[in-house]
């Protein structure tokens, strides 16, 4: 056979690994940042796009598609070439992909922070940008699978399957979680509402974690492990299964999300079942990690590389146990909505993903730039310092999420809540909360280090853009042999594996989300529960923007000290107008669900301003500019169509402008307005009908009321 | 389907016929069972027959791995597959008929367990009647099932026959799928790939009289890899940039790990949606809301003084006050100030109330709130003792000259006198 010579992409390579370390960096700032907030309000400056609300989904954003996004597209673009013996299917679409990718992240940091955000967890960015990523996901696809195509290696290894399942389960994800009508330009109103969406929302949710923060680093860690250890990996038997098993069964846990929610029982009980049989796949894939090291332990002490890899696969390990552990009802019943939640999910960023991506980065750079890591010192002292800061951020936040749910949930004798009080739960873990932002300084510092440490390394060496090899040709495909297995034969078979992953991926979502979209059983109607009134809607609207949702929740469980705290648990029929739901999954704050009549109007209006002169030494950020700002409700009318659209029964014509240019929605609205800023009035102050603040109270004061109402005597004036 | 069968069965008369049914599983599967003995290579018997007892023991305590790493697994394979051609099935079909087996003998299991926690239930209630122990063990009306009629009938010698029955199904569970993944690999394997191993599993057999202890055995059979020195016996002839890949056995603790999380999961939503012994979440919050009153009733109604706004009595002392002052400070002063001037909330250094401006009316007004006004209620939030200390506190302030002192609101009303204390 003839022997073919050619290069390898490295200058795709080297942009993308730029990337990973310029947002990695800001990501983490941004991180470390809100939790200075949480200790240091004043952080907040009265300043709209600085507040924590706003500035949260950016930093998740930031350091899970930006610098891991980033980090996966470098370390695929690398090993993928090398896997298959050929060059990239195309350098224009590398380009497209890198810089549209690029654009994208652009755009994510300029939009979240001025509040533009669809309020869905890992998935803020409006429509206009969900499209970019569908575009450019696509790009990135045609890319690899026009690689795999033109290979001159026959069979696929495992790091490829793990890339071609990501591709494919996360466009699925993607597209199906971001279906939404457009308001405007930069509003969108979920295709779902309430538990449909939360179920839509987590099974994205934690399918993100898996697909997109999982199965690409598995994949980089099967090329990344042997190659920098020299090692044969440890079991191809144990590729396949943990594979196959992984992703078929990560796709049905994410209702683990929503346990004690109003979920239906059985979709949470589908949740922690595979949360549990989720166990052992992740565990495979850490097993056949750290055992490919066997052999090799002598140069873990010597090789800053292979000891970032071992604390990443060890985190991987860790996570992957607490995870499915949290999925059990009587210790989420514990960790939910607390910090637990937070210690947890950075043991697996963190440890996982930033560790694996530094040692991933220590060892091309230098082999792209053909000379030896600038100091290997600084990559030592950047290991400790990064490892120390993982254990400064996750003791603490464990502390403050066991402190507070036990908080939460003691009672005094006489049958009430010892610590009625929700303020007090949190100062008593503030410490915490100082001890963390001091975590992630450390880990900062090392990732400072790791740049400084690149840059010099890149300085002292020559880039070697395209990088020569060569390979025998690929004789045509032959049918399956005998002796060949069907599994051996599906590696060589790009399209039949992918179908297979697809059909692997679609089942666990078909079986939980079509039964709960069509079977109406499952959300049971309650008669009292009635749309928003306009006012409401651009006050829930405001709600958003400002990404409260980030700090409250709206979902009481049925636990005694919730309902004490909060009132009646909710149920599922209350949230069928809710397009985007709006149950959060963190109390940084008490949850909102029932706060509707709970406090006089001026309590609001004094709140906002600045939480501190209601509740002394609260960590909320003020919101001055809500009292200041007039309300823009230009796009009322297409609101209301288009939510009309998606189901929600206002009357016709509602939206429609009359011969002066008013329609019945707009004048409910002022009249509604109005009636807020008389009550005001009566309570000495001042504040006009078209200010910001008087949606929003509009909106707060209703939430959690309906279910408390006579069916036939709503008492909103302008009941639609 | 499982509660049609029971409330069917429940309907009809003549309930001996579960045990009848039972029996038919029992005997169908012990015919099952001799049938396969007969019809097994004899090699696999003779294995079976030389295998000491303490590797069956270990069997049964889990950990079956210990047993293949003595090297037993190829006879097992070999005698599988033996069956299966007797059969003249293919390995596709009796790895089907095998993990169907798994289903109903998970179930028989599922079953028989449920017949002893009813036989539990039922003895531990006899006991506490007889006993005269309290109401809290008497099974609820849903226990007396079918099941519980059944359960009944059993003898004591029976019951632990039952318990017996169980542990050895549970075993053969294990084995059956032990078989399973043997069938499998098989399966899955080239010639080539399985001399590589067999040859490999050879090298990492040790011999018995210079071996090392069974703990060792038994780590080295939880884990079954092949030792670095021998790894290029199970290497495979993948290369993919110079990676290369080793063929080891799926480490068994973690496959057996894989299978009783399998098991956990049929069990949780078994015993969840379908047996419903379990409460679902509705039901789980009204039991603990039952529980939770019946606790504070007991704790309250041993307290001797229970103050409330009928009763409660406008008393001066020290503690009270400074105990006051520290609930008011804590709650109250965001709508009332710090010196009581009032805010957001009425002046309390006036005589003017709102709603009344004796001690009961103030406990009243603090214990459930004026909505009306947005004054909130505190009940849920402080004790009676705690009420009437910081109700007896902002009486206090009358006549005390406030930084900034709101207009007076509501109506006059004559300054309490304290009592004596």
């Amino acid at each position: 056979m003839s022997q073919e010579t050619f290069h390898y992409d490295n200058g795709i390579v080297r942009l993308f690994s730029r990337a990973t370390v310029i947002w990695g960096l800001t990501g983490m700032t941004v991180g470390l940042l809100i939790a200075l907030q949480l200790v240091f309000p004043v952080l907040n400056a009265e300043t709209s796009w600085l507040t924590f609300g706003r500035l949260r989904p950016l930093h998740t954003n930031a350091v899970i598609f930006a610098f891991v996004g980033n980090g996966i597209f470098a370390g695929v673009y690398y090993s993928l070439q090398r896997l298959l013996k050929t060059r990239m299917f195309s350098d224009r679409l590398s380009k497209i992909n890198f810089w549209g990718w690029q654009a994208i992240i652009l755009s994510a940091v300029v939009s979240l922070p001025m509040g533009y955000t669809t309020s869905k967890e890992y998935a803020e960015l409006e429509w206009p940008i969900d499209i970019a990523i569908t575009l450019v996901w696509v790009v990135f696809g045609i890319n690899l699978i026009g690689t795999i195509l033109k290979r001159r290696e026959r069979h696929m290894y495992v790091a490829i399957w793990f890339y071609i399942a990501t591709f494919i389960t996360v466009a699925v994800l993607h597209v199906v979680n971001s279906f939404e009508l457009p308001v405007s330009f930069f509003k969108s109103y979920s295709w779902y509402a309430g538990v449909q969406d939360a179920l839509v929302q987590w099974w994205y949710g934690h399918n993100a974690v898996a697909f997109f923060l999982t199965t690409p680093y598995l994949g980089l860690m099967y090329y990344f492990i042997p190659k920098a250890s020299g090692r044969p990996v440890y079991s191809y038997r144990l590729s396949i299964v943990h594979f196959w098993a992984l992703i078929f069964i990560y796709i049905w846990a994410g209702p683990h999300h929503l346990l004690y929610t109003a979920l239906p029982d059985w979709a949470q009980s589908l949740g922690t079942v595979f949360s549990i049989m989720l166990i052992a796949p992740s565990w495979g894939g850490m097993l056949n990690g750290l055992l490919t090291l066997r052999g090799a332990w002598d140069k873990v002490r010597e090789d800053p590389v292979l000891k970032f890899m071992v604390v990443a696969v060890s985190s991987y390990g860790m996570a992957t146990l607490e995870g499915p552990l949290l999925a059990l009802k009587n210790i989420n019943a514990v960790s939910h909505y607390t910090d637990w939640t937070i210690a947890h999910v950075h043991v697996a960023g963190l440890g996982w993903n930033g560790m694996l991506t530094f040692g991933m980065l220590y060892w091309l750079i230098p082999k792209m730039y053909r000379t030896k890591l600038y100091s290997k010192r600084a990559a030592n002292i950047h290991f400790w310092i990064a490892t120390l800061g993982i254990l400064f951020y996750a003791i603490p936040m464990y502390w403050a999420g066991f402190t507070q749910a036990m908080m939460w949930k003691q009672f005094r004798p006489e049958g009430m809540l010892l610590y009625p009080n929700f303020l007090e739960t949190v100062l008593q873990i503030a410490p915490m909360y100082a001890l963390r932002a001091f975590g992630g300084l450390l880990f900062l510092t090392g990732a400072v280090i790791m740049a400084w440490n690149l840059r010099m390394t890149g300085k002292h060496g020559q880039f070697l853009r395209d990088e020569k090899d060569s390979a025998a040709a690929l004789p045509p495909s032959e049918p399956r042999g005998k002796s060949e297995s069907w599994h051996r034969f599906l590696e060589r078979r790009p399209v039949q594996l992918a179908v297979l992953s697809f059909v692997a991926i679609l089942i666990g979502g078909a079986v939980e989300i079509v039964p709960t979209m069509l079977v109406k059983s499952n959300v049971p109607t309650i008669e009292a529960v009635q749309p928003y009134t306009p006012l409401e809607l651009e006050g829930r609207d405001l709600y958003i923007r400002e990404g409260c949702n980030n700090c409250h929740s709206q979902m009481i469980r049925p636990f005694r000290d919730e309902t004490e705290r909060y009132g009646e648990y909710s149920k599922a029929g209350e949230f069928v107008y809710d397009h985007p739901h709006l149950w959060g999954s963190k109390r940084t704050g008490p949850d909102l669900h029932r706060v509707g009549g709970r406090y006089p109007d001026s309590w609001h209006y004094h709140h906002m301003i600045d939480p501190r002169t209601m509740s002394p030494e609260s960590i909320m950020p003020p919101y001055p500019w809500l009292v200041e700002d007039d309300l823009d409700s230009g796009d009322l009318e297409r609101k209301i169509s288009a939510m009309r659209t998606l189901g929600v029964p206002y009357p016709t014509g509602y939206e429609d402008l009359d011969e002066r240019g008013m329609s019945a929605a707009r004048k409910d609205m002022e009249k509604q307005a109005l009636a807020i800023s008389n009550r005001l009035k009566s309570q000495d102050i001042e504040c006009l009908p078209h200010k910001e603040i008087i949606a929003l109270t509009a909106y707060m004061q209703r939430l959690g009321t309906d279910i408390g109402k006579d069916t036939h005597s709503a008492p909103n004036a302008q009941k639609p | 389907m499982m509660r049609y069968i029971k409330h069917h069965m429940a309907t009809i008369d003549g309930v001996e016929i579960w045990p009848l049914l039972s029996l038919g599983i029992f005997f169908l599967f012990f015919v099952l069972l001799i049938w396969r003995v007969i019809r097994m290579r004899r090699g696999y018997v003779e294995e079976m027959g030389n295998m000491p007892l303490a590797v069956i023991l270990l069997v049964a305590l889990g950990a079956p791995n210990a047993l293949l790493a003595q090297g037993a697994q190829t006879e097992v394979v070999e005698g599988a597959a033996g069956v299966a051609q007797h059969f003249g099935m293919s390995d596709n079909l009796w790895v089907i008929a095998l993990l169907s087996s798994t289903v109903i003998l998970t179930w028989i299991i599922v079953m028989s367990l449920r017949i002893l926690r009813e036989l539990i239930v039922l003895k531990l209630s006899i006991l506490s009647e007889s006993g005269g122990l309290s109401s809290d063990t008497t099974p609820q009306k849903s226990s007396l099932s079918v099941m519980a009629v059944f359960a009944l009938a059993l003898s004591p010698g029976s019951f632990w026959l039952l318990v017996m029955a169980n542990v050895f199904l549970v075993v053969y569970l294990v084995v059956i799928l032990r078989n399973i993944k043997q069938m499998s690999r098989n399966m899955m394997q080239t010639d080539m790939e399985l001399e590589a191993i067999e040859a490999a599993e050879a090298s990492c057999e040790i011999p018995e009289e210079t071996g090392p202890n069974w703990l060792e055995r038994l780590w080295k059979g939880l884990n079954a890899h092949v030792e670095i020195e021998h790894e290029e016996d199970v290497m495979l002839d993948h290369a993919y940039d110079g990676i290369r890949e080793l063929d080891n056995r799926l480490p068994p603790w973690w496959l057996y790990g894989f299978y009783v999380s399998m098991f956990f999961s049929v069990a949780y939503i078994f015993n969840y949606h379908f047996f419903k012994y379990a409460p679902l979440q509705a039901q789980e919050y009204e039991l603990a809301m039952q529980d939770a009153e019946a606790e504070v009733d007991a704790y309250l109604s041993g307290l001797a003084a229970n103050v409330d706004e009928r009763t409660v009595q406008y008393i001066l002392d020290a503690g009270r006050l400074s105990d006051g002052k520290s609930i008011y400070k804590a709650n109250c002063v965001a709508c009332h100030a710090p010196d009581g001037g009032g805010g957001v909330g009425p002046n309390f250094t006036d005589s003017y109330w709102i709603s009344g401006g004796h001690i009961g009316d103030l406990f009243r007004t603090i214990k459930y709130g004026v909505p009306a006004k947005g004054m909130r209620p505190w009940k849920a939030d402080l004790t009676a003792v705690q009420i009437q200390n910081v109700a007896t506190y902002i009486l206090s302030l009358q006549g005390t000259e406030p930084a900034a002192p709101k207009d007076a609101q509501g109506d006059y009303v004559e300054p309490e006198l304290p009592l004596e204390n």
